[in-house]
């Protein structure tokens, strides 16, 4: 499965950097979280951190998280961070937030 | 805060895992729908907080990944019930608790009334009582409407009401009638009488045959102007008419009036010495919580009474007394002549306004005050000139006797 994927996400980086699916999201206006699968993102301060559309964890610590998303992984860095909620949709970071990356 | 609430009725586990990869672990937790929360590290395991029922299916979950659950705490409704499953007596108190509850909540305990003005409370309270509305009597047993009309039907002087019951408390709302203009029967025959002894000042007749004039002398009783009208009066016979008189008579009347004054008057001194004593009250029967001796040889009592409620709506039959009793010394005092003078005439004047109102003016006054040995008589005499008259019905028979002459004369 693994390596289907990756194969898959090749390829298409290599036949187009902009896929047709994005261009059509793009001029309708269509919400792209919704058609897209993006994460949705929303922050309170730097205390709570609110990701929606992710697909799992990768590393949950204190210090830093590792979200896997179909857009890549975020990384959390932080102090006292800890997982308020989460269920199979979205998931609620809470501490005190000092670095999101998005590594793609 | 509301969540939270939530989680405790549904009952929540805090468990422990451990393993290689927590992490995975979680996200198979949260692929099979199971809802995790409170994620925190706790000295290199990771504690969560999961329902009861997802805790059975994460069973699967660990054995999968090869993680070890501790389970740290236990929490919520379901387990306390648990725990106390075999304590019968507590759950009959429980029971019985929300019983009475329930059952002194079907009781009235408390009667409001508001709005009224000219009508006391306590005739209210009475009239409702011997109508079989007191505290104390079951919710159902009173229709809020019917009291309504109850009201409305004893009490002419209420115009509107609205009775409502909630929680133990009864609120009547009440709107009194505006006060009845005196209607004066113009069609009754009367004389006008004096009201009191006096000098006759002025006669101003509208209607009738005065009867007295200026500096004319009259006793209580006396009649004034007559309703009797004499239209013709010769050899034929008289011809009389009966009205209703109507008069303004003025006259200097005499008031004497008399106060003692004391010389002597008592200070309370308070000594700042006070003792409180608690009683409860339920229904009638009063329980003091305990006894003091109240050693004082002189003191003040002051009695708060308050009525114990669970809410605003939910008043209970308790009442929660506090007696306090503040000791303070008499100490005597003696007043100048005059300082009691001024006493003695604001007494009087006092006493005069109240006999006289406002129906009359002060012309003159005299006090002449007499010391005495404890106390300060005055004796004053007043002049007021005020209307004397007072309406008085012409005797039926008199009445009658006339208007039979009259037909006479008529037949004439």
């Amino acid at each position: 499965m693994k390596n289907k994927k990756t194969k898959k996400q090749k390829k298409e980086e290599l036949v187009q950097p902009v896929s047709l699916k994005e261009k059509v999201t793009s001029m309708l206006e269509l919400p792209k979280e919704v058609v897209m699968d993006y994460p949705v993102i929303s922050m309170v301060g730097n205390e709570e951190l609110h990701i929606e559309n992710y697909k799992g964890i990768l590393e949950y610590d204190t210090e830093r998280i590792r979200i896997c998303t179909t857009h890549g992984i975020i990384k959390v860095e932080g102090r006292s961070l800890l997982l308020k909620t989460m269920t199979m949709e979205e998931i609620l970071i809470k501490g005190i937030i000092i670095k999101i990356e998005f590594l793609l | 805060m509301f969540l939270s609430v939530w989680n405790y009725l549904r009952g929540y586990v805090t468990i422990e895992v451990s393993g290689f990869s927590v992490e995975r672990f979680m996200n198979l937790a949260s692929h099979k729908g199971i809802y995790l929360w409170d994620i925190k590290k706790y000295k290199s395991k990771i504690q969560m907080k999961v329902s009861i029922k997802g805790f059975k299916l994460l069973k699967s979950c660990a054995k999968k990944t090869k993680c070890k659950i501790v389970i740290v705490e236990k929490k919520g409704c379901p387990f306390f019930i648990h725990k106390y499953r075999k304590r019968k007596v507590m759950a009959a108190g429980v029971l019985i608790f929300f019983g009475l509850l329930y059952f002194l909540s079907s009781f009235i305990w408390l009667i409001e009334i508001k709005g009224n003005e000219r009508i006391d409370t306590e005739e209210l309270i009475k009239a409702l009582e011997n109508y079989g509305v007191k505290t104390g009597v079951l919710k159902m047993k009173v229709n809020a409407d019917e009291v309504e009309g109850f009201l409305r039907d004893s009490f002419p002087d209420i115009a509107w009401t609205a009775a409502e019951i909630k929680g133990t408390r009864l609120t009547i709302e009440l709107t009194e009638t505006v006060e009845k203009p005196l209607i004066v029967d113009r069609t009754t025959p009367c004389n006008l009488v004096a009201q009191r002894t006096g000098l006759i000042v002025s006669v101003t007749t509208r209607a009738g045959t005065p009867k007295v004039k200026a500096n004319d002398v009259v006793k209580k009783g006396d009649l004034l102007v007559s309703g009797e009208i004499i239209i013709k009066d010769d050899e034929e016979g008289t011809l009389k008419k009966y009205v209703h008189a109507d008069a303004d008579v003025l006259a200097k009347t005499r008031y004497e009036l008399s106060f003692d004054q004391p010389l002597y008057y008592m200070e309370k001194q308070y000594t700042n010495n006070i003792k409180k004593q608690h009683a409860i009250k339920i229904f009638d029967k009063e329980l003091k919580l305990y006894n003091k001796e109240i050693d004082y040889s002189h003191y003040d009592k002051i009695i708060d009474q308050k009525q114990l409620s669970l809410s605003k709506y939910f008043v209970l039959p308790l009442y929660k007394i506090t007696y306090e009793y503040r000791e303070y010394t008499p100490v005597k005092h003696k007043r100048t002549i005059e300082e009691a003078k001024q006493l003695a005439e604001e007494e009087i004047r006092k006493k005069l306004l109240e006999e006289i109102s406002d129906r009359g003016e002060v012309v003159s006054s005299e006090i002449k005050y007499y010391p005495k040995e404890d106390c300060l008589k005055a004796k004053a005499v007043f002049t007021i000139l005020e209307h004397i008259e007072e309406v008085q019905a012409i005797n039926r028979e008199e009445f009658e006797d006339g208007a039979n002459r009259k037909n006479l004369s008529d037949t004439n």
